[in-house]
């Protein structure tokens, strides 16, 4: 005989576990954020911050890694396996890393501009500080694109040159400055001027340049922002302080220790010799800009557009002008002025250390020594470091393998 | 017409069953009934067996012997009865028996051993309980009494080399370490390729864990499963075979039932074991091969360059450190304790049966500091409220804790520092340590390596609930509920002064997965006249799995003092990811057996997955199998050929994509010092579905010679279709995740056999020997327009290819005696094993005295060697000291004229190399050094073990029932070419974020880790 009431206690038992799981059939990630959630105008200020934080990610790729070694702004004395770039050969496929982040930092910013203009008015939109602010974070993203990369490519697009990127830069900093100018956001113009004073003397619109570099005051920085706190810690200092993967050892920055903008000291071991790098070998020369992991990357400063107004009076031929504005630049950190040189080409070599030193582990090397090399050896501006290195950044294997329009 | 008709029958009676089920009510009559008694024993050695099946066909009535191997069976009705009797490991005995009412009829029962038992139940894979006869696909078994002497600790080293075609691959030596499971090859691109897991029928988490901070290893749930409780593992291998578990198990399934109750007085069995771990020599002062694991004197490494800046005098001359902090006996290896203590209780009346059993062990590492402890308890409970009703109640807990050493590619690791020498990272010391060490020495404090703390805490419930109702012999209903529950907690500091972070680090990981698991499954048998027996069966699933890992890591203390979160002032970084998802699924099949011979099974699994894309909706797996035997027919020789199954099988089962991979999604970032901000993460694919594998299997098991020798032999082929695979889209587009999308195809094929032998079963002597083989290839067929995917570390997937496979620069010329020829993107071979072979042999003498022993080989794989390119390039290297001095003449020189003179090999140029030297007109005067060329065949065989039991007289013992003692020992020797530290390392690490979450990984490489151990061990076991 079975018992029938057995039976029904047992089957009520054995549903309970199904009872109360309202959400059973759905998925749940708590943490991500759907596409759509973007759109919100009360997310815009996120999604700006997010283009600030994309370009922290793309300096650290680059500025503070890359850059140094392949610029001869730092040598190598690590156990990474970089030693190829260290010896400037860059190669597509050890560019993954710096391509993808410097072009998501333009992605990120370019395509949140078009998702803010689809959702704002036109009067929201041309008046808005982030807007001004994401425009700004657009122009740094294709100046760094613009100064590195060797050729580029938009969006999956196909082979352009990296001027380009100059190009939008020059049209993304010029909007940062009339619609931050309508926000009443006076950082963001002053970077903007900043900013777009550099690309346009790339473009060869040196009188532009110096117009620009005029509205940034000697002691503005606008800079890059890095939070170890956040997972976006300097990697700079990680390298240098952590690791020792990166010495001033065989730069020409060993040969100016005093120098208050290219700051470094020797790292002793407990018995008091001079410690080597993480490849066991190297003296460690620790340099001393970035001294936390939260330390920023000055990305438009008004030092930077002394410098800058000396190069272009140097173009001019104007010596005693190019030394006014380089020793302006350094009185700003407390230095002695330089006595003027006699010839033009004394005068260049000292604009090559000065722009180096002022400008020291900001990511801006690479394109200085660039644009030097290719002025010839005929020219007064020529700088060989560059002889037998790679120039720039190539576009990455990653980025030649998946886009269709490069595979030709 | 007939047969029509006759299914539409039996369909509308199961329904009808199942309406009853649901109204709880069926009916039933009383009748008059007896009893059966009787026993059952070997019939070779006439020990009673304990656990023996005894059925009575028809009344659904049935039980299992006892600890003296004896059975009662009440209420049986009057009549005439076949009684049947089966054991795993004997062949089937029936006798027939008159019961009167009121009256007790005896049955005995001597088992004869097989090598394959056909009649055997089997559970993995089927609809319900069904003879191994019956199923079409084959099934691999493990029993408890194949692992009784031998030195395993848990359900991981129960299955290394003991089913043909799976693998099982360590990642570290350290005691505590998991380990990874891959079963017939790798059918998926970019899904995890671990089997799923059942315990007593319930689904677990599958996957290893990544400990998290500086270890670099992993540790598996299955390591929670005690070897002493274990009964019986049963794998089913590929989608021909594990069809009815759809989506997820198109990788194979495992099933660990553990030990149950048996009706009788309670038995209670203990077992005590210690010993002791030790590594073999790696290294000595006059013969450093590899590692500089001995410290105690002045060690010595040659100056390279792999930098720019070495003086070209000094290249290839030796340079001389010393480690004041080395332990006494000069060598940083210790041997490690080992205890294990287990005591267990079983039995039970009539209807109620329990098996409660406790471990604990305490077990050192081979390095200071290491350890693991691990405690578990479990309780089994069966009982019968009615007859035609088995309720099961198996639940464990298990809390295991492990030290571990700083190890694998990590400038703290063990390996790392001391094996590189003066190129490691622990120079110079604290305070006074390196005070005394001359000048002309380098000195070294390795020591602090131990300073650092990394303890991994996990705890790991499992429980379940099985209901069997049996209300009459045609039909039966199995509903399981589980609860899985892993957590695992790794915290890893640096404290206050430590020597490469003064100021201290603190990293704290917590991950939390839980599984809800429901299945329902009923089978409703009916008999189609005489000849024909059909069984329709319908059933469901439900799992939901929820996952949180969060991690924090603080740095910057004070002072010293215990670190916590809250007192490191700079926080380094945090995070978090949370999902929860739910798989369904529903079956049907039908099995339509003819004269107990041929039984030809169709069955369809329908599943829905929330990982699915929105138009995707349910998928549907068929498949279809056979089995005939052909030894049932009055023609078979069974005289000297006992039996004999043909199989074949034919089915489908599914992978399912990530939880995030269908969404479009954006990851919340700190962003100017503290604000919000969006970054992206998914790319997201609406379209997305799983990957559908498609298997066909066919092959037979024999057994001939009165069980002496045994066959089974197994061809296969598996297709994956609509494989997904991770496209890359254009970084320029702004996503860096790639896509993942069903485009890929991949095809496996395979041929296995297992070989059981009784070369010698006499009174007195009984040797059997296993071997079982494996043969396995596999090709990516599309990747659908891709030219190749990356695999991580050096491995790719590439069309025409195995998957994956290394690939890299190749020195084509390696014995010539000339600069290398170096061809790019060359194929090295595969990342996994192609071939296996286990081997294994039990000697039994005079019934007191066992001999086990297990071998097994894996070959045709590659792995880098990362510890031997970071180390030569270094200097630090022994087999390039030599070379790597010519090289340095050579390069002074500016001619290879002396490496010529010297008969150095290009490959000895190339893996000694101590960076590119460019002749004068710039063409390469001496090869650059690239870890391309340290991928290596990674072949090997092992002696995995081997145990001596002497079962102790039971004169001698009197209160006993049995008592043993066995001497084993573990890993003792390995065979290999392969010149790292050990061809089954990998650093775990290299998977994603050190936790694995679904996605798959397939580029090992061994990169520091610390080799296994030997072990040997004493045990003394006793049951009372």
């Amino acid at each position: 005989m079975i018992d029938v009431k057995r039976y029904k206690i047992a089957l009520a038992f054995l549903l309970i576990p199904l009872g109360g799981c309202d959400n059973l059939f759905t998925v749940e990630a708590p943490g991500r954020i759907a596409n759509d959630n973007l759109n919100e105008i009360a997310a815009f200020p996120a999604l700006v911050a997010g283009m600030s934080a994309d370009l922290t990610d793309a300096y650290d790729a680059t500025a503070n890694y890359t850059l140094p070694v392949t610029s001869g702004e730092l040598f190598h004395s690590g156990s990474y396996a970089i030693t190829d770039v260290a010896k400037g050969i860059l190669l597509p496929e050890d560019m993954n890393g710096e391509w993808g982040q410097m072009q998501q930092a333009r992605w990120v910013a370019e395509s949140g501009i078009e998702r803010m203009q689809g959702i704002l008015s036109d009067e929201q939109f041309n008046s808005s500080s982030l807007v001004a602010r994401a425009y700004l974070y657009a122009g740094l993203a294709n100046r760094l694109l613009g100064e590195n990369v060797c050729s580029t490519t938009i969006d999956g697009g196909p082979e352009q040159p990296n001027t380009v990127h100059f190009e939008r830069a020059i049209e993304q900093f010029t909007n940062a400055i009339e619609i931050g100018q309508r926000a009443a956001d006076p950082i963001t113009v002053t970077a903007a001027y900043g900013g777009r004073a550099s690309v346009r003397a790339w473009m060869g619109d040196w009188a532009g340049a110096v117009q620009d570099a005029q509205q940034v005051p000697v002691d503005f920085s606008f800079n890059i922002l890095f939070n170890s706190g956040a997972g976006n810690g300097n990697d700079l200092y990680i390298e240098t302080h952590d690791r020792y993967e990166f010495s001033v050892y065989n730069t020409i920055f060993e040969d100016h220790p005093d120098d208050p903008r290219a700051p470094w000291d020797t790292v002793f071991t407990g018995e008091g010799e001079v410690d080597t790098g993480a490849n066991g070998l190297t003296p460690v020369y620790q340099q001393q800009k970035y001294l936390s992991e939260d330390a920023d990357n000055p990305a438009v400063k008004g030092t930077g557009m002394l410098v800058l107004r000396a190069e272009n009076a140097l173009r001019n031929g104007d010596i005693g002008l190019a030394y006014s504005f380089m020793n302006d630049a350094r009185a700003f950190y407390g230095m002695d002025p330089l006595v003027p040189a006699s010839t033009i080409e004394e005068a260049w070599d000292d604009l090559h250390y000065e722009r180096g030193a002022t400008l020291w582990l900001e990511g801006r090397r690479l394109w200085d020594l660039r644009r030097w090399f290719n002025a010839g050896p005929s020219s007064p501006a020529y700088h060989p470091f560059l002889e037998d290195r790679d120039k720039c950044l190539p576009i990455s294997e990653e980025e030649r393998e998946s886009n269709p329009n490069l595979q030709a | 017409m007939y047969a029509l008709t006759r299914h539409r029958s039996t369909l509308a009676r199961f329904a009808a069953a199942v309406v009853l089920v649901t109204l709880g009510a069926l009916p039933a009559s009383a009748q008059e009934t007896g009893t059966i008694r009787g026993s059952a024993v070997a019939a070779t050695t006439m020990q009673p067996l304990i656990g023996a099946q005894i059925s009575i066909p028809g009344t659904g009535l049935g039980t299992l012997t006892n600890s003296s191997g004896e059975y009662l069976i009440v209420g049986v009705p009057v009549g005439q009865h076949e009684v049947h009797a089966q054991m795993i490991g004997f062949g089937e005995a029936v006798a027939t028996v008159n019961v009167t009412a009121g009256e007790a009829a005896v049955a005995n029962f001597e088992l004869s051993e097989t090598a394959i038992a056909l009649e055997e139940l089997v559970v993995t894979g089927t609809a319900a309980d069904v003879r191994r006869k019956e199923i079409g696909n084959s099934l691999e078994a493990v029993t408890a009494a194949e692992i009784e002497n031998v030195p395993v600790s848990n359900s991981m080293e129960i299955l290394q080399g003991r089913a043909p075609g799976v693998t099982v691959m360590t990642s570290s030596g350290q005691v505590g370490a998991g380990s990874t499971i891959k079963i017939r090859g790798t059918t998926s691109l970019s899904q995890d390729t671990e089997p799923l897991i059942y315990v007593d029928g319930i689904r677990i988490f599958n996957l290893p864990t990544g400990v998290g901070g500086g270890a670099r290893t992993a540790v598996s749930p299955l390591q929670d499963i005690a070897a002493e409780d274990i009964s019986r593992i049963e794998i089913i291998k590929g989608a021909a075979a594990t069809t009815l578990y759809g989506t997820e198990a198109s990788a194979g399934v495992v099933q660990i039932f553990t030990k149950r109750g048996v009706a009788g007085e309670a038995i209670w069995s203990a077992e005590v074991t210690t010993g002791f771990r030790s590594q073999p020599d790696m290294t000595s002062f006059d013969d450093p091969n590899q590692l500089f694991t001995q410290c105690g004197g002045v060690m010595r490494g040659i100056i390279t360059s792999d930098d720019e800046d070495t003086p070209e005098n000094e290249l290839g001359t030796f340079t001389e450190w010393v480690d004041p902090t080395c332990p006494a006996d000069g060598d940083w290896w210790e041997k490690g304790l080992h205890q294990n203590y287990s005591l267990s209780v079983r039995g039970g009346a009539e209807n109620v049966t329990y098996y409660l059993s406790g471990n604990y062990s305490d077990i050192e590492g081979t390095l200071p500091t290491q350890n693991s402890r691990d405690g578990g308890l479990r309780g089994n409970f069966s009982f019968s409220p009615v007859n035609e009703v088995d309720v099961s109640l198996n639940t464990s807990y298990t809390r295991r804790s492990t030290r571990w050493v700083e190890d694998g590619n990590n400038a703290d690791g063990f390996l790392l520092n001391v094996g590189r020498g003066y190129r490691g990272y622990m120079r110079g010391g604290i305070a006074d340590e390196c005070d005394g060490v001359s000048e002309d020495l380098i000195c070294f404090t390795n020591t602090h390596i131990f300073n650092s703390e990394l303890v991994t805490l996990s705890d790991h419930f499992i429980t379940g609930l099985t209901t069997q109702w049996n209300p009459t012999e045609e039909f039966s209903n199995r509903f399981t509920a589980g609860w899985d529950y892993y957590k695992i907690n790794s915290e890893n500091t640096h404290p206050f002064g430590h020597i490469r972070s003064p100021e201290g680090f603190f990293d704290d990981d917590n991950t939390l997965h839980t599984k809800l698991s429901l299945e329902y499954s009923g089978s409703y048998r009916d008999n189609f006249g005489e000849n024909i027996v059909s069984t329709t069966s319908i059933g469901g699933q439900l799992f939901r799995d929820q996952h949180r890992y969060t991690s924090i890591t603080v740095s910057e203390f004070a002072g010293p003092g215990e670190p916590t979160i809250e007192t490191g002032a700079v926080l380094d970084g945090r995070g978090e990811l949370r999902f929860a998802s739910t798989s369904a699924g529903v079956f049907a099949q039908e099995q339509l057996g003819w004269k107990d011979r041929l039984f030809l099974t169709a069955g369809i699994r329908v599943d829905g997955n929330s990982a699915f894309g929105e138009e995707f909706g349910l998928q549907a797996y068929p498949k279809l199998s056979a089995a005939y035997v052909l030894s049932d027919y009055d023609f078979w020789p069974t005289s000297w050929w006992e039996t004999f199954k043909l199989r074949a099988a034919a089915g489908m089962s599914g992978k399912a994509p990530g939880a995030f991979d269908r969404f479009r999604t954006w990851s919340p970032v700190s962003a100017n010092e503290g604000e919000p901000g969006f970054t992206p993460n998914d790319v997201g694919n609406p379209d997305i579905g799983p990957e559908r594998t498609f298997e066909v299997e066919g092959g037979f098991d024999a057994s001939m010679l009165n069980g002496r020798l045994g066959i089974e032999a197994t061809a296969y082929q598996a297709t994956t279709t609509d494989a997904l695979v991770g496209v890359t889209l254009p970084p320029s587009l702004g996503f860096l995740s790639s896509r993942t999308t069903n485009i890929g195809e991949v095809r496996n094929r395979g041929l296995e056999f297992q070989v059981t032998g009784g070369l010698v079963r006499t009174a007195n002597v009984d040797w059997q020997v296993r071997t079982n083989i494996s043969l396995m290839s596999s090709e990516i067929i599309d990747l659908g327009g891709e030219q190749e995917i990356s695999a991580d570390n050096k491995a790719y997937f590439k069309e025409g290819f195995p998957a994956p496979a290394y690939f890299g620069k190749k020195i084509m010329n390696p014995d010539e005696v000339a600069n290398p020829i170096i061809e790019d993107n060359a194929e090295y071979g595969p990342v996994f094993p192609t071939h296996l072979l286990g081997m294994s042999t039990t000697l039994t003498l005079w019934d007191r005295l066992t001999l086990n022993a297990l071998a097994e080989y894996q070959g045709g794989h590659f792995l880098p060697n990362y510890t031997g390119y970071q180390n030569a390039r270094r200097g630090v290297w022994y087999p390039c000291y030599d070379v790597q001095q010519i090289l340095a003449e050579a390069t002074r020189l500016q001619s290879t004229a002396p490496l010529d003179e010297a008969g150095i090999t290009a490959a000895q140029r190339a893996l000694c190399s101590m960076g590119r030297v460019e002749a004068e007109d710039g063409s390469t005067l001496l090869p650059d050094y690239d870890s391309d060329f340290w991928i290596e065949p990674a072949d090997f065989l092992k002696l995995r073990s081997v145990s001596l039991t002497y079962a102790i007289p039971s004169e001698w013992l009197s209160f006993t029932r049995n008592a043993s003692v066995t001497l084993s020992g573990a890993n003792l020797f390995t065979w290999s070419d392969y010149t790292g530290a050990d061809p089954e390392m990998e650093d775990f690490a290299d998977r994603s974020g050190e936790t694995l979450v679904g996605g798959g990984f397939f580029g090992r490489r061994d990169y520091y880790q610390v080799p296994p151990p030997r072990t040997f061990l004493l045990s003394f076991r006793v049951s009372f």
